[in-house]
């Protein structure tokens, strides 16, 4: 994990399922104005999400390295305030290849139907 | 009541300081560099906590993303001569080349337009030369009445 995500303590853990998905204790460091997250702390939250979930559909390539995968671009929609408390990130796969994968996230902190935000992002894959 | 006091300071200056001693902003270490009619500029200093790749000394990509979120979010008052709080709808950041080691970066944000709800905003982050940047973005962000 990066220094800029430990900052924010931010961590990787598998959900119910076994997916990956990013967990986010917000303090200080993670606010925006009073009561709120700032939208980089969530957009970075959601980054490592969207990370962790490229690293695990390019799994284990045995005698091959891991590929390098460098964020393109990303785009958050804020749906409402990121509220102080424990939240969580997840990334779907829309589609990966050979060189990009594309990536839908979302962030919520108690019920995953009503995310803070949604986010697609483009990673590009390099072997 | 920080918000309410920043709305109330006297000078764009005194409250772009104001805002980067406060909370993510401060982990960022932002320090406001100037500001003119329709824009403003933060300064990120490189610090270790800032990197994304402990090998590379990079900036990582999401305090990009932040610094060019604060920056964009606050330039609306550049424009409107007033503080009017606008959270960001959405915000698009496109990451054109890696940061150089150790480089610390200058956002500078720039109002398309306002009108009576909306700002749309773009972004260029850069190591001092704008005709060089690290990453640009657009982005939407609205005016409410922020309640505490």
């Amino acid at each position: 994990m990066n220094a800029f995500a430990n900052l924010l303590a931010i961590r990787t853990a598998l959900d119910e399922a076994g997916a990956p998905i990013c967990e986010m204790t917000p303090g200080d460091t993670a606010m925006g104005r009073p009561s709120a997250m700032h939208g980089g702390a969530i957009a970075t939250l959601i980054e490592q999400a969207g990370r962790a979930a490229v690293l695990k559909a390019l799994g284990n390539g045995g005698d091959q390295p891991t590929p390098a995968i460098t964020l393109v671009s990303m785009t958050v929609d804020y749906l409402r305030a990121g509220p102080m408390r424990d939240c969580r990130a997840r990334g779907d796969i829309v589609k990966i290849g050979g060189r990009v994968a594309n990536i839908a996230a979302q962030a919520w902190a108690e019920d995953p139907t009503k995310p803070f935000a949604a986010a697609r992002l483009t990673f590009l894959i390099t072997r | 009541v920080a918000i309410e006091m920043l709305s109330a300071a006297a000078d764009l200056g005194t409250a772009l300081k104001g805002f980067a001693a406060i909370g993510h902003n401060a982990a960022l270490g932002l320090a406001p560099v100037g500001h003119g009619d329709g824009w403003i500029e933060y300064r990120m200093e490189w610090r270790s906590e800032l990197t994304g790749d402990p090998e590379r000394l990079l900036i990582a990509p999401g305090a990009i993303y932040s610094l060019l979120d604060t920056t964009c979010s606050l330039t609306p008052w550049a424009k409107l001569g007033r503080f009017a709080p606008s959270p960001t709808l959405d915000l698009r950041v496109d990451y054109l080349r890696p940061p150089r080691p150790l480089a610390s970066l200058v956002a500078r944000g720039e109002c398309h337009l306002t009108t009576e709800h909306l700002a749309f905003m773009r972004g260029v982050a850069h190591e001092g030369d704008p005709t060089d940047p690290v990453a640009i973005c657009t982005g939407t962000f609205m005016f409410v009445d922020l309640k505490p």
